[in-house]
């Protein structure tokens, strides 16, 4: 019988597998769904593209509306086609509705189809033939097949990678499992950043020239048809547009639209879209501003107003794609070989004098202040939204109930800020230790000296602190837990002249774990200086220490 | 809590390694013998010098050295000349191990010995301590002058 060594264990494998199974599962469902839609747009599309295309004759092709639709709008067409030496008559536009609620979109398809003056049939039958195909829905067919089968990949690469059972622990690191998580942070930050950049490309983008372009468009007179507030059931609740159907007439030729602003939506508060269509009744005189290089396109109010946000929806996904792919190519840049990989280099001690507080504190107070007018400002959105509904006599119970937690943080953020700032203006102190390389059992000299800052200091101390740091993912959110195995006081005072200037002497343990850090784990020792100051925040400076293990040499 | 980790080697296998020692300091010599007990099916094997993390935090592991071994020979021996770290040690979030496993051509754990590698040649426990730090025990925002 062969002797075994044993070392602890906290958590163990089995669970993550468990947890990645179930999360592949479900995963790989919502993925195959999406790519059976997908399959089903690209055989549409196919059968669609074998339709024969003939030369017909069209009688009738016009937008017709009533207003008591949900959909008000509808293409209307009659046309004929000879095929075989056989007339066909007919009376579809196209294969899937042709109703809408975007006048200017249908209008567009009209006049492309007279440019076209083609009509398709289905070979196997003739008479059924329409004005119009619709070539993106393979493309549409192809782009989400293709997404599907990416996610859907994803989703068997988790669930293989968790059924571990019999595979060697050992292929976990380096040179599989690790080396793969470590690809996954970068794969998904370059997915934000593509789908922020497509959608700055494809929306973002044009909307910013269109929105500079109207600014310039000529006004026509016009006369509105009808208005009103549509309204918009969803999963969220009902949503409200505006609806005003006008005719104007511009160059001498009469056209007709019902856009009111340059983005078309849908918001809550029904109120504030009442108070704008009560102010076009049916039949009023008005002027719109007309797109001069394609005519049927025109708006009555060339101001963008709040939709001008939803512009800015790609910047967080390319803030945050970028910023994490420029950290993972920072991090990747100083490889260890594997034989000292997660230790620290010996040739990484400290520059001396040590500056412990200032860059953090900036960071900090800067980094408060960056977040809070990010926060403050999104919340400000929907706070004033809320207000508007509310001013408006029919407030949105939902928006302000569910605002009110958003609101609170961005008020603790805020009162926060005061501190942050008087602790820029706080004692700075420089560090110097001695001997610069730590190992377990060094007898280390730590001195200090004010550097800067200002501050009535009435005592001091200064201790030693080991970390375990364990960082894991939970769902979708990746979590850092700490826990303190070390702590000890080497210093204490309340004599001024030892505050500003002064030493400490200490030994690090014997038995003590070297610095360490790998992906998710990390030994970290450091030395807080606190320093009790009146009326401003306390001093509470991190001195990183770096403790290497025992060379060669300590152990012959 | 002391636990095996054994648990992910088939420890029964036909191919068995075995340590001269268990608990070593760093920079010695781990030495020891694949023996082989039965018939295998595998083409060919390599043995692994490697660290792993278990815990709290997402597992780590790092392949230190790699040998190949002769899959048709009854005994062979090994020698892996140790780092300098990381320690072993046990702690309330991480726990870091050192072992040597067998594995096949297909990534497959043929066998899996754990050891300890630290000065003094056992595992380093990290017990958890209170979380307080400040000057005079206190930990205040503002500090007034008393008149």
């Amino acid at each position: 019988m062969r002797k075994r060594a044993t070392t602890s264990s906290a958590t163990s494998s089995p669970k993550n597998a468990r947890a990645g199974g179930c999360f592949a599962i479900i995963w790989c469902s919502v993925s195959s769904l999406f790519l059976i839609g997908g399959i089903f747009l690209i055989i549409k599309g196919v059968k669609e593209a074998s339709w024969i295309e003939v030369p017909c004759e069209i009688e009738r092709l016009e937008v017709t509306w009533q207003q008591a639709e949900a959909e008000p709008f509808d293409i209307e067409t009659v046309f004929s086609y000879q095929y075989e030496g056989q007339n066909y008559r007919s009376e579809r536009f196209s294969s899937n509705s042709s109703r809408g609620d975007d006048y200017e979109k249908l209008y567009e398809k009209t006049l492309d189809a007279r440019e076209q003056s083609a009509c398709y049939l289905d070979p196997a039958n003739p008479s059924e033939a329409v004005l119009a195909t619709s070539p993106l829905t393979i493309l549409a067919g192809g782009i989400l097949t293709a997404v599907s089968t990416l996610f859907l990949a994803i989703g068997l690469w988790i669930g293989l990678s968790s059924r571990r059972k019999g595979k060697a622990l050992s292929s976990g690191g380096k040179t599989s499992q690790s080396a793969r998580k470590s690809r996954a942070g970068p794969i998904a930050f370059s997915i934000f950043f593509l789908v922020g950049l497509i959608a700055f490309l494809l929306f973002s983008l044009p909307s910013f020239r269109k929105h500079q372009a109207l600014k310039s468009w000529p006004s026509a007179p016009a006369t509105v048809i009808w208005s009103e507030v549509r309204s918009h059931q969803g999963d969220d609740g009902t949503t409200y547009s505006v609806d005003i159907f006008y005719q104007y007439r511009f160059q001498g030729n009469d056209y007709h639209s019902n856009r009111y602003k340059f983005l078309r939506g849908s918001s809550s508060g029904r109120a504030a879209k009442a108070e704008i269509v009560a102010s076009y009744p049916a039949g009023r005189s008005l002027e719109v501003f007309v797109n001069p290089e394609k005519p049927w396109q025109a708006v009555i109010e060339r101001r963008p107003g709040w939709a001008l946000v939803f512009l800015f929806f790609p910047a967080p996904f390319l803030l945050i794609g970028g910023i994490g792919l420029a950290s993972h190519f920072r991090k990747g840049s100083s490889v260890h070989s594997p034989r000292s990989a997660h230790l620290p280099r010996r040739s990484d001690a400290p520059a001396l004098p040590i500056k412990p507080g200032k860059r953090s504190r900036f960071g900090k107070f800067f980094g408060l202040l960056v977040f809070a007018l990010f926060w403050n400002g999104i919340v400000s959105v929907f706070v004033f939204l809320a207000w508007k509904s509310g001013s408006g006599g029919s407030p949105d119970w939902f928006l302000t109930i569910f605002i009110i937690p958003f609101v609170l943080i961005g008020l603790v953020v805020i009162a926060a800020l005061p501190h942050s700032l008087l602790a820029l203006f706080s004692p700075y102190f420089s560090f110097e230790l001695s001997p610069p390389e730590l190992v377990p059992g060094t007898r280390v000299t730590a001195k200090w000296r004010q550097s800067g800052g200002s501050g009535a200091m009435s005592a001091m101390s200064l201790t030693l602190v080991g970390e375990e740091i364990a960082t894991y993912q939970q769902g979708t959110d990746t979590r850092t837990a700490t826990s303190t195995f070390h702590r000890q006081i080497v210093k204490e005072s309340t004599r001024r002249d030892e505050i500003m200037a002064g030493q400490a002497e200490f030994v690090i343990p014997t038995n003590a774990v070297p610095s360490f850090q790998s992906a998710h784990n990390q030994i970290r020792w450091f030395l807080i200086h606190h320093v009790a100051v009146a009326q401003r925040p306390d001093v509470r400076d991190e001195v990183p220490l770096t403790i290497h293990p025992h060379m060669q040499s300590d152990f012959s | 809590m002391k636990a095996n980790l054994n648990q992910d080697a088939n420890r029964d296998g036909p191919l068995q390694i075995e340590l001269d020692h268990f608990h070593l300091q760093p920079f010695q010599e781990l030495r020891g013998r694949i023996r082989k007990t039965g018939s295998h099916n595998a083409r060919s094997l390599r043995l692994r010098l490697f660290w792993f993390t278990r815990g709290r935090g997402d597992e780590d592991t790092t392949i230190v050295e790699e040998q190949t071994i002769a899959a048709e020979q009854v005994e062979v021996g090994f020698l892996f000349k140790l780092p300098e770290g990381p320690y072993s040690f046990a702690g309330q979030l991480i726990t870091l191990a050192w072992a040597v496993e067998l594995v096949d051509e297909k990534e497959n754990a043929l066998d899996f010995v754990p050891f300890l590698l630290s000065p003094t040649g056992e595992e380093i426990q990290l017990e958890a301590v209170a979380n307080q730090d400040s000057a005079k025990g206190t930990q205040k925002w503002f500090q007034f002058r008393q008149k």
